[in-house]
């Protein structure tokens, strides 16, 4: 069904790309591309969909070919016919401001009969539960919702191979079990199905193939069964996530939004009714926080985790309650001069021209050497000189929570920092959020990563102490 | 009530033509007022803040600078005389943008026998304008937490480095989601060279009919006025 033949494609400029690919997918089969970041993953989907070479430019060398018929050469639309995308964030993908422009959007630019097109929709309206949503604007949807509507319209375009590049990176555990039904039905109707993933566990039973990939090569092939039976050690000694369903660990620092918690700490929610633009919660928030600490804020999509961090944080004003620090009621600005933040796109957070200038850039007391130690444990040392912006998504997520790290201000937020991060990014993450912790930081996380919460929590002493050895 | 995107995209250079015509303020004054009404119909809310917006424009014009400094009627002449002038097609922009959806307008336009290329373009800008609401929002934030000026005691320096600070996030990020948005447009298909169809295609009714009228009368008056009077 497809076939990769030798394939090698070499990005123009950087040089770096996938070498040597050989890879038979058969029809109706899942196979799953794992592997650390940096290792070959989004190429290989790219080269399946066609973004590779049509828009993201290099050299390519060997034969792609679907259904016997050679790819390489065709027209992006021509693959577009044949290859379905659904990426990591739904919201990125979307052109339309209604879902049901959005779900068809494919089927309109092939110019298909609209009597078709209203048939094909009510079929996947019908199949994919997506009644409530139809005349909402998929910006306004959660994370689930919104991938939902993307899965919807990969299975609308009519095409016998979908692609998935890290579907779930944002999603939490809820969420994660509809894609997995979804994927499951899209399986059964015959699609051929690749999906490449960090957050592992959700494909077990899905997937039939895995290719593990590193350094731009495919260095084995597993079936599922084989590769889902690996032991926990064999699995983090390749550098991949776990590969069973990860329990949290208890912890009375673990916070759910919706529940009742005290308002007594250093630092404190009293009540708070969350307002965002034109919507407000129900419920107050209380919850309290104290130095030396790290909290996890865990619960669904839409329950207003985000929104309680921005409150925290004073860029949102509450509509009831307040937010208090050392007994002292504040208000947006003074809580604006307490915290320090690291948002989910870290895009928009990094403001100098070089890493170390990042991490110095409006820290004052932090000094040159200060910076370098966090860079060393962030992995970015050898970077110190480069634009934080031509670094990797991952180390410019570390490079973010590194010059949060470095502020003296003594609240540090942290808004789903490990989303889309391999094992040892993570890993590293939770390492310096320790160390912040051990220097008397009340670091408060939203996750819906349990690896993350288990890392922080399980083994402390030894976290302190492999960072400071 | 519904607008063919044809109509919509016709009005947008009819507007801006009778914008550089006209020099009677009652005629802009009606002009305004029925591209507000024509607004409030299609997006089914009632739009009066460009209206007031407007008003407030004729009122400084027309009752403060009068008696103002001439340092102040210069700095503010092009604020208030510029922009009041072109409200109207900034209004049909705003009437295009919040009440087509990205297959109506590539539909409208390729029907026009407009390039490919161009179609695309306009898409894909079209897709973005949100974004970039989104992008400035984020930085905002960013930098509410972040004291970048921290040690600088100039003003002029703080202001500068907080502009620079505004400034490198937004083209990257920009770069990064045109890019983005590009990327999964093509996935889509949206370079197809058939004439895409449109589920949500109205035809052209009676409606159309009447805005384009009025729409043409109002330039051939301000043709008539210009040149013939």
């Amino acid at each position: 069904m497809l076939e990769f033949n030798n394939v090698t494609f070499k990005y123009n400029g950087t040089g770096h790309g996938v070498y040597d690919i050989g890879l038979t997918v058969q029809r109706g089969e899942c196979v799953l591309l794992c592997g650390a970041s940096g290792c070959g993953k989004t190429t290989l989907i790219r080269l399946i969909n066609g973004l590779a070479p049509s828009f993201y430019s290099g050299s390519l060398k060997g034969k792609i070919s679907i259904g016997g018929a050679d790819m390489t050469g065709l027209q992006p639309y021509e693959t577009a016919r044949k290859v379905s995308s659904v990426f990591q964030d739904p919201k990125a993908q979307f052109f339309n401001t209604d879902t049901g422009s959005e779900i068809v959007f494919s089927l309109e630019n092939r110019g298909f009969p609209v009597t078709d097109i209203n048939m094909r929709l009510e079929e996947a309206v019908e199949k994919f539960g997506l009644h409530d949503l139809l005349e909402r604007s998929p910006s306004k949807m959660s994370g689930g919702q919104a991938q939902t509507v993307a899965f919807a319209a990969a299975y609308t375009a009519d095409t016998d191979i979908v692609v998935l590049d890290e579907p779930t990176a944002n999603l939490d555990e809820n969420a994660i079990t509809r894609i997995r039904g979804i994927i499951t039905a899209m399986k059964d109707s015959g699609k051929t199905i690749v999906i490449s993933e960090h957050r592992l566990s959700w494909l077990n039973g899905i997937a039939d193939k895995v290719c593990y990939m590193k350094n731009g090569r495919i260095l084995e092939t597993y079936s599922g069964r084989e590769f889902f039976a690996m032991s926990g050690n064999e699995c983090s000694g390749l550098g991949l996530r776990a590969l069973q369903p990860v329990q949290r660990t208890l912890s009375p620092n673990i916070i759910e939004l919706g529940k009742n918690n005290s308002s007594t700490g250093a630092f404190a929610a009293e009540a708070i009714v969350m307002r965002r633009g034109k919507r407000k919660w129900d419920h107050p928030v209380s919850a309290s926080f104290e130095s030396g600490n790290i909290y996890c804020i865990t619960g669904e999509n839409g329950r207003g985790k985000t929104t309680f961090l921005r409150t925290l944080a004073g860029l949102e004003k509450q509509a009831a309650g307040s937010v208090i620090y050392s007994g002292k009621k504040l208000g947006k600005r003074a809580r604006q001069r307490i915290v320090s933040m690291v948002f989910q796109k870290t895009d928009d957070q990094l403001f100098s021209d070089t890493v170390l200038g990042e991490c110095l850039l409006g820290n004052g007391s932090a000094t040159e050497e200060n910076a370098l130690e966090i860079l060393g444990i962030l992995e970015l040392a050898e970077y110190r000189d480069a634009h934080p912006q031509s670094l990797s998504g991952g180390q410019r997520q570390r490079l973010a929570v590194g010059t949060a790290i470095l502020s003296d201000k003594p609240v540090l937020l942290l808004d789903e920092p490990t989303s889309g991060l391999d094992l040892g990014s993570m890993t590293l993450t939770a390492q310096i959020l320790r160390k912040a912790a051990d220097n008397g930081k009340i670091c408060i996380v939203v996750t819906h990563d349990n690896e993350l919460i288990n890392k922080l929590y399980e083994s402390e002493d030894n976290n302190a102490e492999d960072i400071h050895r | 009530m519904k607008l063919d995107v044809r109509v919509k995209l016709i009005l947008i250079v009819l507007s801006a033509t009778f914008a550089s015509l006209n020099t009677d303020i009652i005629a802009e004054s009606l002009m305004m007022t029925a591209i507000t009404l024509l607004l409030s119909l299609c997006t089914g809310a009632v739009r009066f803040r460009p209206l007031l917006m407007y008003a407030i424009f004729v009122l400084v014009q027309y009752f403060v600078f009068p008696v103002s400094p001439r340092a102040v009627v210069f700095m503010l002449s092009i604020l208030v005389v510029n922009v009041r002038n072109f409200l109207p097609t900034a209004l049909c922009i705003m009437l295009l943008y919040e009440t087509t959806t990205v297959s109506q307008l590539m539909s409208a336009l390729t029907k026009m026998h407009m390039k490919k290329q161009l179609t695309v373009t306009l898409a894909v800008v079209m897709r973005y304008i949100p974004c970039l609401g989104e992008e400035l929002a984020a930085i905002r934030d960013a930098l509410a937490v972040r004291n970048i000026t921290s040690g600088m005691t100039s003003a002029f320096r703080r202001a500068a480095a907080r502009a620079e600070a505004f400034c490198v996030p937004l083209i990257v990020s920009s770069v990064r989601t045109a890019n983005d948005l590009s990327a999964a447009a093509v996935t889509r298909g949206i370079d197809e060279p058939c004439i895409p169809s449109c589920r949500s295609a109205g035809k052209f009714g009676a409606a159309d009919f009447a805005v384009l009228a009025a729409a043409i009368t109002a330039v051939g008056w301000a043709v008539y006025m210009e040149y013939f009077v």
